[in-house]
């Protein structure tokens, strides 16, 4: 009964100390020489120790602390009310994927009870005073990284916490070089992702390395399928032109800029602003009177 | 005063310090804190809410399981050792007996609390992060929550003859509790007539251990305020109602047993 | 005297419906102080249950008990008295002297009071050597001693001990009977219940016998065994079967060269003496006696 005891405690303390070692280090299988691994073109990230374990449930936790980023963006642990996690119109990956839209929240700017609910009973106001209902954007981003670092490493197939992760790291928290390592590890679990390859782009874009922007943009095109069908997949792929007209124009190659900008009008011939930046272009060819524009 | 009560408390407590599995739980918990707080999260300094939110949420974790483990166990054990047998025959009331286990209980975990919290303020500190008086608000609160699932775990350890059972019933009542309750007004404020009336009900009726979860309140602490003495007054009336409660819910299944 | 013990029409069932057993049917005893008496009976007729209504561990459905005048099972009640339980467990993670300081508390004990009597009883079981111990390195026989010292750590008029020498080597069921009989000199009243009939017939005064939850006979020995009191002649005769036919039916035990003559009473002794001399046989000794306690106890047990 001893012995069980004290191989108890050591068996509990290593499997903590393991996890904790797992988490901030790789410790790969092909490390321990567990496994011989084939290295095959699929495989591209060596498998961790870990998820010879859990496996799935890895991935699984993986994207539920993707989620767990998002309420720490929105001020809380849970979101109460009609708006869910996700679903939240200010949603942490709207940011992500909409920041060359100028949607970016400024400190201060949404102080509203968005998602409290009005049920008047005497325990659930007193219940609000050790839970916050109120949809408060957290004021300082690193706090949502622990948790998109966790995600991340968890499961690095999940591009939709990739491109997250990689919009607060280079945008928000000026850390372009490890938004970079982030989504290239994700890039390694799936090559095929457009999305992936676009939010590369954009990074290099926001760097000012035209060329390689313009490689990744060209590569997502060449991926690119639409997730969404009808305006939602049209205005994806819109941007994904707008970004290749940009590069180009960065490039000095006013004439394939200006087909670039061309595509974006045909695919949404309602855009004002496609059409506005198509005849900035084509006075631009015509007349180069003016320098590149600025960055969206 | 109480001098039968806290004879029995404190030999339970000697019971629980000179056994191993409580410090196990207690050295999990600091490494895992120990551990999360050296992460390096992508070279981002200056990270805070997920320790803090880390450190309550173990915290909470690890003392509901020493709460229950030790408590729901307490009484089936005894009878099925039979060491209940010459206590009883001494000249206590059960009520004696079941008090001064419930009092060996709160003072064990209280010191669990304290360990885990100081140990929590210590890694903080090293971290360069802002103590506040939150940091007495979350320990007050979790404690009155302790104390509530304690009368409960006692309570349903005198129900039930056999200590796994009433392990998992208490388990399962403080996180079902914990987990449902705080959604009720989220069925509620959708529903009409009777239902609303209803549920209404139910959430008024029902214990409610979410109050003294302040893992949002830790987590996002500079946007949380200080609860004031009424808010307190509240809290604390709540917990030691409650409690109240499951001690005479247990007194009236144990004073008829026999042994 | 006043009683420190009443019993009266005590029942308690088990049990409910067609499942119920009845564990005490309408046992009635009465105890006074400085006795020591003995409860004997078969495993599972009732002893410990009996025990455990006095103590108030088990609300009995019908009866009363008073210790002391107090009612049975109160506070007030079990103050009067000491328990030793039959198997000793006690909290295996405290020091004796811990356990005891704990037992005198929920007495109402404190202080250097408690303290000097844990001391004292200590020495007097022979537990002094171990009083730092842990109860779970403790031997059978150690429980058992502790199990005494717990009881007697407030000085109880009354002590209840379940099989107090059960388990016990001969020496130490030497040391529990004396500790029995100084008790009883105390003026203390000292009820067990045992299996070693022996050991009742040395020290009881007074024993009561329970077969199937009800009580079959209570008194001293010398009440209870009456009707198995004989007188034995012995007699030298080379013809034992010619002394056996004239003194038919009365019992003849055969020996060498002699015999034992039984007669039951003082009044057919002389009639059969005269028969048995009328053989030829010649009288050497005469002398009474009784049954033994398990003669009674066989008979009744297996009649029942």
């Amino acid at each position: 009964m001893k012995r069980f005891g004290t191989l108890r405690t050591t068996l509990a303390i290593g499997g903590a100390l393991f996890l904790c070692a797992q988490m901030s280090a790789e410790i790969t299988v092909r490390g321990c020489r567990l496994v011989a691994e084939s290295g095959g073109p699929g495989v591209a990230r060596p498998r961790t120790v870990l998820s010879l374990f859990i496996g799935r449930v890895e991935a699984l936790v993986g994207d539920i602390l993707l989620l767990k980023a998002d309420n720490y963006f929105h001020g809380q642990t849970s979101l109460l009310g009609r708006t869910r996690v996700g679903e939240c119109e200010h949603g942490l990956d709207h940011h992500a994927y909409a920041c060359h839209e100028h949607h970016e929240h400024h400190e201060g700017e949404h102080h509203h009870a968005h998602g409290a609910l009005a049920y008047d009973h005497f325990l659930y106001r007193q219940y609000v005073k050790v839970a916050s209902t109120a949809h408060v954007h957290l004021r300082r981003h690193e706090e949502i990284v622990p948790w998109l670092y966790a995600s991340v490493r968890l499961n690095p197939a999940n591009e939709r916490a990739a491109v997250v992760a990689a919009y607060w790291l280079a945008r928000q928290l000026d850390e372009p070089r490890e938004a970079e390592r982030v989504l290239r590890a994700a890039l390694a679990e799936r090559p095929s992702s457009w999305r992936l390859r676009a939010a590369l782009a954009w990074l290099h874009f926001d760097e000012g390395r035209f060329g390689p922007a313009l490689s990744q943009c060209e590569s997502a095109l060449g991926l690119f399928e639409p997730v969404e069908s009808g305006e939602d997949g049209a205005h994806d792929l819109a941007e994904l032109w707008r970004l290749a007209s940009a590069c180009q124009e960065g490039l000095d190659h006013l004439d394939k800029a200006l087909a670039c900008a061309q595509v974006v009008v045909t695919l949404l011939p309602e855009s004002e602003a496609a059409r506005e930046r198509l005849d900035e272009l084509k006075a631009l060819v015509a007349g180069r009177s003016e320098g590149p524009s600025e960055r969206p | 005063m109480l001098a039968a009560e806290r004879a029995i408390g404190r030999a339970m407590l000697i019971e629980l310090f000179r056994r191993k599995d409580l410090y196990v739980l207690g050295l999990l918990v600091l490494v895992l804190l120990g551990a999360a707080a050296s992460i390096d999260f992508f070279g981002v300094e200056g990270v805070e809410a997920y320790l803090r939110e880390l450190s309550t949420t173990l915290t909470l974790l690890f003392t509901v399981v020493i709460a229950v483990a030790v408590v729901a166990r307490q009484i089936p054990r005894e009878v099925e050792r039979k060491t209940l047998v010459p206590i009883l025959a001494k000249p206590l009331s059960r009520w004696q007996f079941l008090f001064g286990k419930f009092l060996g209980a709160v003072a064990c975990l209280t010191a669990a609390l304290v360990v885990f919290w100081a140990s929590s303020a210590l890694i903080e500190a090293f971290k360069g992060m802002r103590l506040t008086g939150l940091l007495v608000q979350g320990f007050v609160l979790q404690w009155l929550g302790l104390v509530m699932l304690t009368a409960l775990a006692l309570f349903f350890s005198t129900l039930v003859s056999e200590a796994p059972v009433s392990v998992t019933l208490s388990l399962l009542a403080y996180f079902l509790l914990k987990g449902f309750t705080s959604n009720i007004h989220i069925l509620a404020s959708g529903a009409t007539g009777f239902g609303a009336s209803a549920l209404g009900l139910v959430y008024t009726v029902v214990p409610h251990f979410e109050f003294y979860d302040p893992t949002q309140m830790m987590a996002f602490a500079p946007l949380q305020k200080a609860l004031g003495f009424l808010d307190w007054l509240f809290f604390a009336g709540y917990a030691f109602g409650y409690t109240a409660v499951f001690l005479a819910g247990a007194w009236l299944a144990f004073r008829r047993k026999r042994f | 005297m006043e009683p420190v013990l009443e019993i009266r029409n005590l029942s308690v069932t088990y049990g409910k419906g067609a499942r119920a057993v009845k564990a005490l049917d309408g046992v009635s005893l009465e105890l006074v102080p400085g006795e020591i008496f003995g409860l004997i009976g078969p495993n599972g007729a009732g002893k410990t249950t009996l025990i455990k209504a006095v103590l108030g561990l088990i609300e009995p459905d019908r009866g009363e008990v008073r210790v002391g005048g107090e009612p049975g099972g109160s506070v007030a009640a079990r103050s009067r008295l000491g328990y030793m339980p039959e198997v000793a467990y006690y909290y295996d993670f405290l020091r004796a002297g811990e356990f005891l300081r704990l037992c005198g508390r929920l007495c109402g004990m404190r202080g250097r009071a408690l303290e000097r009597r844990i001391t004292s009883l200590l020495d007097r079981l022979g537990l002094a050597a171990h009083r730092r111990k842990l109860i779970k390195h403790y031997s059978k026989g150690m429980r058992q001693r502790l199990g005494l010292a717990q009881a007697m750590l407030h000085e109880p008029g009354l002590l209840l001990l379940d099989e107090p020498t059960s388990g016990l080597d001969p020496l130490a069921r030497r040391d529990v009977r004396r500790l029995m009989l100084a008790l009883r000199d105390e003026g203390r009243t000292v009820l067990f219940s045992s299996h070693e009939l022996s050991e009742v017939e040395t020290v009881c005064d007074r024993v009561a016998m329970i077969n199937g939850g009800r009580l079959i006979v209570s008194g001293t020995m010398e009440e209870i065994l009456r009707p198995y009191r004989s007188y034995r002649a012995r007699l030298r005769t080379a013809e034992v079967e010619r002394v056996r036919r004239a003194c038919e039916p009365a019992s003849i035990e055969e020996r060498i060269d002699s015999c034992i003559l039984v007669a039951k009473t003082i009044e057919e002794l002389p009639r059969l003496l005269q028969r048995a001399l009328e053989a030829g046989a010649v009288l050497e000794d005469v002398d009474h006696g009784y049954e033994s306690l398990e003669r009674l106890y066989a008979e009744i047990v297996e009649g029942a």
